[in-house]
């Protein structure tokens, strides 16, 4: 997936509070972070702050709107309100832990990140630490989520996670998350079912 | 042995304890396969100090949902996500009857074990369960440890292994000095293989000498070899094996027992015969209630002769007198009747019916041999005896038989108990006597009950040392008062419903074995419960073949006998081993 | 405050009967107008030689004047060439306010190059000039004005064009929002000269480069067509009673003239020249021209393009211009407007954070310096508070 060692700025911090925190970064940023991956926010103090990307919202202004609406637009203005124009495309991240002085945590962090902080994406070895640690506390922030599609956000990263466990020689990993959402949902079918058909796509 | 806080060793744990209670059995959360775990299942649970031990009633399917049960997940999702919905949004439960429990104390070297120790300085004993274990305490199936503690060792010379456990095939003894300490039963259809247990527990009895045994024989099944009505192999028979410990008697004389003669004949004095006697036939007989009165009056009349001069009698006799009228004659029933103060017609009608049994063979007015003697010196002796009845097999002749021997012997050891008991004299104590009875039901039924000295014997629990050892396949039909006073019951498969109840009547909470016993294998697999046995376990039985022999006998053909285990276990001083 | 509806309310009806009334007369005027313009254009040439006698006697003459091409000329738009470049520039200002604490003046270009064919996002670019204090006061002594700042703007707005597209080769045009010919307004005539010639110097410059620089006047209200009719109405050699006669033929604007002539989306008017009151060092390749373009798809909805006058000399050059604006204006499609023009408006403008950001800069800077700082007016203060913006 992405290069080891090498920090992958996706965007900076535009707003947040202790749960969610929503990252702004151009057109062109946007090749990297994908729905459901694991990224993080820097507070120093040795405190870095774990999220997963659970949406990315491409705004629209007056412009764009009265543009789709035209015949045909040139190519050279597509790109312009791709890579000139400042819309915002945002990047809306889920609190799913944090990292003190070295050592991961599964709940909320003391404090959220600030304006301007950069948002970076975690690489496979992060990826892996995180969701190793514990027992899949993390997956509490997930199920918590009320108006996002939870399904597809755990599809999207439990198989990003499973493909780095993998590579990695942890081929356990996957099938014990799978039975931890299991026990967290077995009193929630409907959840569970369109949990574990998302799920049975990654097969 | 002494019972320490043990380890958990060998199996692991099939579940943990999710509800449920003592009324209601235990809810276990099965964490492996349903498929492994069978009803009857002996299980072990710890908790806190205690260790309970239980048996499984009833397995059932429960899922969090009702829809993850509907929809075949293993359609419509991958298998390894399938599989990993079983154990969770669908499980089995299991109930567990939990029947024991054990205070094992803490850790031995932690810092309650001292004084645990100090209040408990003997090993525990399992007791009633009264208490439960905690949610999530784990449950095992029994090992072998488990079944020793509970039911003996097998070299414990007390012991006879009956079985083994169906799932691990651990093995199960029963404790045959307790086992003689109460009248008990072995019950099961035609065909559950109760006469295959029979045989093996009497071979135990005989061998560990524990009691002596008299056997009424009434199908020629015990004594003699024979062959299996299924198919038709050889069955060896109690003679056989053991010998001159087990004599053969039969009933009359001429009586075989198929190419094998028996060590002595019976023939019943009809001095032996009592109106009693006679009054437990009244059913068979037919008697009218008048009997009972022509019975006395013939008893005031003619003493231990009565019925030998009874029917010398002739019914109906007349002759004419001097004025020519027909008048009864000297030696006919009438004129005795006019003389005793009975009514004719009942002197009579009694004189017909027990015509019946004055045809007996072996009833006669004086028996080449006292057979009764021989039998009681025997069994006095510590021998066995084996009374087949040949050709007298039908209802009555057993009836008659068995109660009139039985109370014999009955009055003798009370005879001899009583003396013990007034002179105390060491060595004295009267021999413990077990009298095996087949059919029991044609005795020991409502009707007959309160009449048959069976039924007192079973009351009496042992007062004069002799206890019963019923064999039936009808236990419904046995009376109810005397079933619940049955010690240990040792049953296989049992069809009809009211049998079932029948076993289980006199043992509290045990209902839900109900189910169990009405699904046992007949032939492989029988239920111990009762008195005798510390809580309820079902056991695959002990093949009886030849290598039960060897193992009974010892290898090369000589039983171990209790001397001999004894020496072995180093419970005697000896220099040898 | 509350504004006194009901006071306002008695007069609705009469203004609506006014307007109405006014309305009439005005269908009127443009029918009679229509009409002139027809008979005008039946011999081209002797209107555009009427206009240009006029000229001579009239020196603040202002006015349109036919070109070489006939006066009901109506072209449909040709194909856009696959290959140009089409750069555009706006401005926007922070004028100097005395009652702020501090008295600036920021002058913001936005400037954005497209080149088409090429599939590459645009090139933009913002400038941003702090006026030098020496220019922010009048000889008088008061603080300049919009109007002064506005040319400035205009004149930045140029410079800033000429440069960004100083290297491009292939066809290219630029666009600015307004004529060609930069602000005028109320300015004294001294002040109007040293800009104005820069701007013409711009755009001789572009001439020289083979740059086509055009400006964009949407929803034109200018009447230059209509005093030309009033010069055609008038007799032959009398030209006294011009001004009478133009204010009396006013209300109806070239677009609303022209209007019926069109029937398709795309097309343009012919091209005429904008006789301007100008200064003389002008140069006759850089007088304004101009032609009217409908870039709607239904109603006909026309704007005015101006160009300079060497443009007209090469029809493929117009017709270039013609195609690409035409073009631009399409891509917003409900509200035809070049795209590139709107994009460098959007890059020009200055928010009011902007403003207050800069202003504090300043007041920084300055108190790092030991200046001591001014003081905002209370007036200011209040009309702060009031707006929500404190």
């Amino acid at each position: 997936m992405n290069l080891e060692g090498q920090k992958i700025a996706i965007g900076k911090l535009l707003r947040a509070d202790n749960s969610h925190f929503v990252a702004g970064c151009r057109v062109r940023e946007l090749e990297t972070p994908a729905l459901g991956s694991l990224c993080k926010v820097d507070l120093g103090e040795n405190l870095e702050v774990y999220g997963l990307i659970t949406n990315i919202i491409i705004n629209d202004d007056g412009l764009v709107r009265q543009m789709v609406s035209g015949v045909s637009i040139p190519s050279e203005y597509t790109a312009d309100n791709r890579y000139n124009r400042n819309l915002p495309v945002e990047i809306h991240v889920l609190t799913v832990g944090y990292q003190s002085e070295g050592a991961i945590h599964h709940y909320l962090p003391p404090r959220p990140p600030l304006s301007l902080d950069v948002l970076y994406l975690c690489d496979d070895a992060q990826l892996v630490d995180f969701t190793a640690h514990g027992r899949f506390g993390y997956f509490r922030h997930i199920l918590r989520m009320m108006d996002s599609p939870v399904e597809e956000l755990l599809v999207c990263h439990l198989g990003q996670a499973r493909a780095a466990h993998e590579a990695a020689g942890d081929t356990a990993w996957y099938p014990a998350a799978c039975k931890e959402l299991i026990t967290l949902l077995r009193d929630d079918y409907v959840k569970l079912a369109s949990v574990l058909n998302a799920l049975a796509e990654l097969e | 042995m002494e019972l320490e806080n043990k380890a958990n060793t060998g199996n692991k744990p099939i579940g943990y304890v999710v509800g449920g209670g003592l009324e209601a059995n235990l809810q276990v959360r099965l964490t492996v396969p349903a498929h492994q775990v069978q009803e009857g299942a002996f299980l072990v649970t710890d908790s806190g100090n205690w260790r309970f031990y239980g048996l499984v009633t009833d397995l059932q399917l429960g899922s969090t949902n009702a829809r993850f049960a509907d929809e075949q997940s293993e359609d419509r999702l991958p298998q390894p996500l399938a599989n990993l919905l079983h154990g969770q949004t669908l499980f089995t439960n299991l109930a567990m009857m939990p029947a024991l429990m054990m205070d094992r104390g803490p850790e031995p070297g932690s810092p309650g074990y001292m004084a645990w120790r100090e209040l408990h300085p003997d090993s525990a004993a399992p007791i009633p369960v009264k208490t439960v274990p905690s949610h999530h305490a784990p449950v095992r199936l029994a090992d072998a440890e488990d079944i020793t503690e509970l039911f003996g060792d097998e070299n414990d010379p007390n012991n006879f292994r009956i079985g083994e456990t169906r799932e691990q095939g651990h093995p199960v003894c029963l404790d045959l000095e307790k086992f003689v300490k109460r009248s008990a039963g072995i019950f099961g259809t035609t065909g559950s293989g109760k006469s295959f247990l029979a045989r093996m527990i009497l071979a135990g009895l005989i061998q560990k000498n524990q009691a002596s045994t008299l056997i009424f024989d009434m199908h020629n099944e015990y004594g003699p070899d024979s062959a299996s009505s299924d198919d038709k192999k050889p069955v060896s028979g109690l003679k056989s094996k053991f010998g001159s410990k087990v004599r053969l008697v039969g009933l009359g004389r001429g009586t075989r027992f198929g190419d094998l003669n028996p060590d002595t004949t019976l023939e019943i004095a009809q001095t032996d015969l009592t109106p009693e006697d006679v009054l437990q036939l009244s059913q068979a007989l037919n008697l009218k209630e008048t009997s009972a009165t022509t019975l006395d009056a013939l008893y005031n009349s003619f003493h231990e002769a009565w019925f030998g001069e009874f029917m010398k009698m002739r019914a109906g006799a007349v002759v004419e007198d001097d004025e020519g009228k027909k008048v009864p004659a000297p030696d006919s029933v009438e004129a005795w009747a006019a003389d005793a103060g009975v009514h004719p017609g009942a002197a009579a009608g009694l004189r017909s019916k027990l015509e019946r049994i004055n045809h007996r063979d072996y009833l006669v007015e004086a028996p080449a041999s006292n057979g009764l003697r021989y039998i009681v010196e025997a069994l006095k002796k510590g021998e066995h005896i084996v009374l087949s009845f040949g050709k007298f097999d039908n209802d009555l002749d057993y009836l008659m038989v068995t109660n009139l021997i039985t109370r014999k012997i009955r009055d003798t050891w009370e005879e001899w108990t009583n003396a013990y008991h007034r002179d105390r004299k060491p060595g004295n104590e009267p021999r413990p006597l077990v009298v095996v009875v087949e059919e029991a039901h044609k005795l020991l039924n409502r009707e007959m009950a309160s009449q048959t000295i069976f039924s007192t014997i079973a009351r009496e629990m042992r007062k004069y040392y002799v206890t019963l050892l019923i064999i039936d396949q009808r236990p419904s039909q046995i009376y109810d008062e005397v079933m619940s006073q049955l010690g240990t019951r040792v049953t296989g498969s049992l069809g009809d419903e009211d049998d079932i109840n029948a076993v289980l009547s006199g043992l509290a909470g045990r209902q839900a074995l109900r189910g169990m016993l009405a699904k046992l294998q007949p032939k492989e697999e029988v239920l111990l419960l009762g008195w005798g046995v510390l809580m309820p376990i079902l056991v695959r039985s002990r093949r009886y073949d030849s290598r039960f022999w060897q193992e009974v006998l010892g290898e090369n053909g000589k039983g171990k006998n209790v001397d001999d285990i004894n020496r072995i276990l180093g419970y005697q001083d000896d220099d040898t081993d | 405050m509350p504004v006194n509806y009901f006071q306002l309310h008695q007069n609705l009806e009469a203004y609506s009967q006014k307007t109405s009334m006014k309305a009439a007369e005005l269908n009127t005027l443009e029918e009679a107008l229509k009409k002139a313009f027809g008979e005008a254009a039946l011999d081209t040439g002797a209107t555009r030689a009427r206009v240009e006698r006029a000229e001579r006697e009239l020196p603040t003459l202002y006015c349109a004047k036919p070109t070489a091409e006939p006066m009901l000329t109506i072209r449909d738009a040709p194909p856009k060439p696959e290959r140009y470049t089409l750069a555009a520039a706006d401005g926007s200002q922070i004028a100097p306010n005395r009652h702020r604490p501090v008295q600036f003046c920021v002058i913001n270009v936005g400037l954005i190059k497209a080149h088409h064919g090429s599939g590459l996002e645009p090139t933009t670019d913002i400038q941003s000039e702090l006026m030098d204090q020496e220019r922010l006061f009048t000889v008088e002594g008061g603080l300049i004005g919009e109007d002064t700042v506005g040319l400035q703007r205009d004149l930045a707005e140029r410079r800033a064009l000429l440069r960004f597209v100083e290297n491009e080769t292939g066809p290219v045009v630029t666009l600015t929002d307004g004529p060609l010919d930069v602000y005028q307004g109320t300015l004294a005539a001294a002040e109007r000269q040293a800009p104005q010639a820069e701007v013409y110097e711009v755009y001789q410059k572009m001439a020289e480069m083979g740059v086509i620089n055009a400006g964009y006047i949407d929803k034109p209200g200018s009447e230059m067509l209509t005093r030309m009719l009033a010069l055609t109405q008038l007799p032959e050699g009398d030209l006294a009673g011009y001004d009478q006669l133009k204010r009396s033929m006013a209300g109806i604007s070239d677009a609303r003239l022209l209007k019926h002539l069109f029937t398709r989306t795309g097309q343009r008017s012919a091209i005429f020249e904008a006789i301007t009151k100008t200064e003389a060092n002008r140069g006759p390749s850089v007088q304004a021209h101009f032609f009217y373009l409908n870039v709607e798809q239904g109603e006909p909805y026309l704007a005015r393009v101006e160009f300079p006058g060497w443009v007209s000399e090469r029809p493929e050059l117009v017709d270039l211009l013609h195609a690409v604006v035409y073009a631009e204006s399409q891509v917003l499609e409900t509200h035809p407007y070049p795209y590139l023009l709107h994009r460098a408006h959007e890059l020009a403008v200055i928010t009011f954070e902007e403003r207050v950001y800069v202003e504090d800069m300043l007041l920084r800077q300055f108190d790092q310096d030991g200046l001591g700082l001014g003081r905002i007016s209370n007036k200011e203060v209040t009309k702060e508070i009031a707006g929500g913006r404190l």
